[in-house]
């Protein structure tokens, strides 16, 4: 473990600089004092927010200083490892091209590369249940389109830096979009609404678009 | 029963409470923009404070009831009709099954609440009901009112045996909105991003809001800001009130809809006490920031929450 960089704001507070299996512990850790109002997974940092009403800075801090030293024995459960399945059709992922150029691969083989990727969620943000995979592979960072799209279709899988978005409402993006999955990934009537949660392992099985049509019919 | 909308104005929703313990789910706050004009509405019908009432912003808009009941205006909203007679916001009145209710366009401030004695009759995603925008739920299938719009109601609040509701806010406690709105900041995470002259600038220049602004933040305008370092973060949390400062140097405000994580260097933290004013900031407003330490910011918000419970006791500010 690094040093401890702690950012306090008034009312909530940042751990920053974790190893993703720090934050799950943290999390998990953190969920058991039952004294945050929040508890936001980053890519490499955790938010505690807390109302100053029930917990001075002090208590706050000592809470917060108190993850560091004693979680050691908490082991977190992430939920159980996923298949979501995916549909390639060009239709689906315009940017296609785009992706398989920067990966240095040709389009046709960016489906078999996607699908050989071992992904986990990192956290969500962005949207509602909208989350960010990331894997253990070194890539080459994929940019940003040059021209956010106004509208992009819920389901939409995109590949942006080194992870891998998926949309689980239409909102705008400038995320590269591959493919489609057919699973609803938030769902306002359930709880959690997410379908996915930090640390939950996502692999991907692709279907055709005769398939998904199938099940996303309604 | 139900309320009809016949003029729905700018952008009109409903609204509650915050969504609460979600933002790890990445649903935004929600809820009203201005919780303590929300507060204050609910309070004159004797309503729980978070209850849902109607959010209008910065333009007219007109309603039309079905049924006798009661309602109450607050906010930025100076002028409210029934009919056409002139009635004062801040104090609740009865109206009648078939009047109209007109809300004029405020001058100062951009956010009025209009509480209703009988429960709006929405669906209530997480036991809240606010709209979400960007998740497309809560308040009317989660979109702004429109011309026509319907909005079922329930049966009328009742106010718990031995509590009367004022039937005026007194006048003391009227918040007042001008064109000038002073926040306080704590820094934030990545305040040091700022070179020296920007880390001033931010406190001492006047900034403006911008033209460019909604529920989910305001831009600032002023002179741009320099950041000495420009390396994009990892994706990392930020809440109603965090100021990010895009590599443009214009830095933004997030406001109760903002995204619930940002990769932009979030420079300032607008402190909890005064994040309710966020809400009513109008383009073109000119906005000081003053900064504070953590312990001060902390001060100022229970000395705030003290003063505010004596009228309202369960009122939160997140």
């Amino acid at each position: 473990m690094s040093e401890r960089d702690i950012y306090l704001a008034d009312d909530w507070i940042l751990l920053r600089d974790l190893e993703p299996t720090a934050i799950w512990r943290f999390t998990a850790a953190a969920d058991i004092q039952g004294q945050w109002q929040e508890i936001v997974p980053g890519i490499d940092s955790l938010a505690l927010k807390y109302d100053p009403l029930v917990l001075d800075m002090d208590a706050a801090q000592i809470l917060a200083g108190q993850l560091y030293g004693g979680t050691a024995t908490i082991t977190p459960q992430p939920a159980k490892p996923i298949t979501l399945t995916i549909c390639y059709d060009p239709q689906f992922g315009p940017d296609q091209a785009l992706v398989a150029n920067h990966l240095g691969i040709e389009v046709a083989d960016l489906p078999e590369w996607h699908l050989a990727q071992e992904y986990h969620v990192a956290m969500l943000g962005f949207l509602p249940g909208f989350a960010y995979l990331r894997g253990p592979a070194d890539i080459a960072d994929i940019p940003r389109l040059d021209v956010p799209r106004a509208h992009v279709v819920s389901g939409s899988v995109g590949l942006l830096g080194q992870q891998c978005g998926l949309y689980p409402v239409e909102g705008p993006g400038g995320w590269p979009i591959i493919g489609r999955i057919a699973a609803r990934l938030f769902d306002s009537m359930h709880s959690p609404p997410a379908l996915l949660s930090p640390g939950q392992k996502v692999s991907f099985r692709d279907i055709s678009r005769a398939e998904f049509d199938a099940v996303a019919a309604p | 029963m139900s309320l009809t909308v016949i003029t729905a104005g700018l952008q009109s929703s409903i609204q509650g409470a915050p969504y609460r313990g979600m933002r790890a789910s990445a649903v935004p706050a929600c809820g009203a923009a201005d919780p303590l004009s929300l507060a204050l509405a609910n309070r004159l019908l004797g309503k729980p404070l978070g209850a849902l009432a109607i959010e209008i912003t910065a333009t007219a808009s007109a309603f039309r009831a079905d049924m006798d009941m009661h309602i109450a205006l607050t906010g930025a909203a100076q002028r409210l009709y029934i009919n056409d007679r002139f009635v004062t916001p801040h104090a609740s009145h009865a109206i009648r099954g078939g009047d109209t209710i007109t809300v004029a366009a405020p001058e100062t401030g951009v956010r009025s609440y209009l509480a209703l004695s009988h429960d709006i009759d929405v669906a209530r995603p997480f036991k809240n009901g606010s709209t979400c925008f960007s998740g497309k739920f809560g308040g009317l299938d989660g979109r702004a009112l429109e011309d026509g719009d319907i909005l079922p109601l329930g049966t009328a609040h009742r106010t718990p045996s031995g509590k009367t509701p004022g039937t005026s806010t007194p006048a003391k406690l009227r918040p007042v909105f001008t064109d000038g709105f002073l926040l306080r900041y704590v820094a934030g995470p990545e305040h040091e991003y700022l070179d020296m002259t920007s880390a001033a600038q931010l406190h001492i220049q006047q900034w403006r809001a911008s033209p460019r602004m909604n529920r989910m933040g305001i831009a600032l305008d002023g002179s741009a800001l320099l950041l000495t370092k420009r390396k994009n973060l990892p994706s990392g949390a930020v809440f109603p009130g965090t100021i990010q400062c895009p590599p443009s140097g214009q830095p933004f405000l997030l406001g109760v809809d903002g995204q619930t994580s940002g990769g932009y260097p979030r420079i300032a933290q607008i402190i909890r006490a005064d994040r309710h004013l966020i809400g009513q900031i109008r383009p073109g407003d000119s906005i000081k920031l003053v900064r504070k330490n953590a312990s001060q910011a902390q001060q100022i918000y229970r000395q705030k929450m003290d003063f505010w419970r004596q009228y309202l006791p369960d009122l939160r500010l997140d």
